[in-house]
């Protein structure tokens, strides 16, 4: 199984945590995935799942104007999105020091 | 779409818009509002990457970057919990439908076209033309803008497939090695295409100015105007069409009746006016300066008449005048027919009685011999045939 298995079912929480720290347009969110070392992950699934997260109530949206190219969609996370982001952080937590155990890490 | 209320101006560019045909192509069994978001934020993706890769900004480049439009859409619907795109066995049931859509527009150009050569009485083609295609649309209407069961014909999606660059369709199928340096036809037709916006756009202002104002100097302003008014129009229905495949319906017929007025005006280019509709007509039988011949009067170097002369050109070929008069019984069959001699012919006449030729020798002839003397010409007995 290689990284893009593993980051089809932590997309969303990744995602999220990138989006607390600070609000980003889709190409941002992208950079900032590869940046902190997601470098497998594809750029249409980061948009895919921007769109499903803001279908879900969990991210609010605004257009920035842009000098050259089109208008800039920002997203940002609003409470419920937090409340998502704590829930799976937790879960995560979980899921990980279960795998840690299991494979003697 | 964006494109109107998007107050940046940008430079037409193939790649993205290619790019974006094919991801709304991929999508096309989604709520059409739902498509436009989706392209949007793809414009938006895609406008990142072009900064990014500046100079390195092409086909291959997204490609390698992002996937064929088809592997970006397939990744996009997982990520967003779309689904994956039904096969395309539901437009079957359209078939029937979307076959008539086809034929009537094809029919509804074969009709324009014809009317754009032949303005201004082929204006009525172009109407003609654009009601059969109309027609044939009715069946299809409601089928959303990208008419999915149009482009489940075989015939429609291989021309797509040919017409678009990369490959696409339901299934996301690996992008094949690189092209090397092969000329993209389809990148190069895309990079041509607002060339033909502003095209069509004057030869719509030109044809307008033509049926109703002529052809002088006033037309030619008239025709400039409106073709400058037309030119933004023409690309707001360029990018509109791309977005409503229905529009087709419309617009090919236009483009057909545009392209007959452009042959059309090439061709009356091309040919000088004063044989206009006479080139393709040549008098039959034997001409003198542009008159019939319809006798001929041999005589000698004494100026002596002959009689039962035939006469052949340099190939041998028999010189033939024109029968006038009557037509023989033996040769019914209407027209003039040739009649190859033997000269003189004298002169045919229907009988008033019997109404069958009746052939007389011709009138007495004085002629002047080029360097002899002029000789009385005694009358001929009549000719044989």
């Amino acid at each position: 199984m290689d990284t893009s298995q593993l980051l089809k079912g932590v997309l969303d929480l990744a995602v999220l945590a990138v989006l607390e720290r600070a609000d980003g347009y889709g190409y941002e969110v992208v950079r900032a995935l590869r940046g902190a070392g997601l470098t497998e992950v594809g750029d249409a699934s980061v948009y895919g799942t921007l769109r499903r997260l803001y279908g879900a109530g969990l991210l609010t949206s605004y257009v920035v104007p842009s000098e050259e190219g089109p208008h800039r969609k920002y997203y940002a996370i609003n409470e419920p999105g937090r409340e998502r982001l704590r829930e799976t952080t937790d879960r995560w937590r979980a899921f990980a020091t279960t795998m840690d155990g299991l494979v003697g890490a | 779409m964006a494109e109107t209320d998007d107050p940046t101006t940008r430079i037409p560019d193939g790649t993205t818009a290619a790019y974006l045909d094919g991801l709304r192509s991929a999508l096309a069994d989604l709520p059409p509002g739902e498509v436009e978001e989706i392209v949007e934020d793809a414009r938006g993706h895609l406008a990142e990457l072009a900064a990014e890769l500046g100079e390195g900004y092409d086909r291959d480049a997204v490609h390698e970057r992002l996937g064929t439009p088809a592997a970006y859409a397939a990744e996009l619907r997982a990520a967003a919990g779309f689904g994956t795109a039904p096969e395309r066995s539901p437009a079957h049931r359209g078939r029937w439908s979307a076959r008539f859509a086809v034929t009537a527009l094809v029919v509804g150009v074969l009709i324009a076209v014809v009317g754009g050569l032949v303005v201004p009485s082929g204006v009525l083609g172009l109407i003609v033309g654009l009601v059969v295609a109309l027609i044939g649309l009715l069946p299809v209407l409601g089928d959303g803008p990208r008419l999915p069961s149009v482009a489940a014909l075989g015939s429609v999606s291989a021309l797509n497939r040919g017409l678009r660059p990369g490959p696409e369709g339901a299934g996301s199928a690996p992008e094949p090695a690189g092209r090397g340096g092969r000329i993209d036809v389809p990148v190069l037709l895309a990079g041509l295409q607002p060339g033909w916006w502003v095209l069509r756009a004057v030869l719509a202002g030109g044809t307008l100015a033509y049926l109703f104002a002529g052809q002088g100097p006033t037309a030619l302003v008239t025709g400039a105007v409106l073709g400058l008014v037309a030119i933004p129009l023409s690309f707001a229905l360029g990018a509109r069409t791309r977005a409503d495949r229905r529009l087709l319906w419309a617009v090919v017929p236009l483009n057909a009746f545009a392209a007959g007025v452009l042959l059309g005006a090439v061709h009356s280019l091309a040919s000088p006016p004063w044989d206009d509709g006479q080139a393709s007509w040549v008098q039959p039988g034997l001409l003198r300066d542009g008159e019939p011949v319809t006798d001929v009067r041999p005589f000698d170097a004494q100026g002596n008449p002959l009689s039962g002369v035939y006469l052949f050109d340099q190939e041998g070929r028999p010189l033939a005048v024109q029968a006038v008069g009557c037509i023989p019984a033996e040769r019914p069959g209407g027209g003039l027919p040739a009649e190859p001699g033997p000269y003189p012919r004298g002169d045919r006449t229907p009988d008033p009685d019997t109404g069958e030729c009746v052939a007389t020798p011709p009138e007495p002839l004085i002629v002047t011999i080029p360097g002899g003397a002029p000789a009385p010409a005694a009358p001929e007995p009549g000719p044989t045939g």
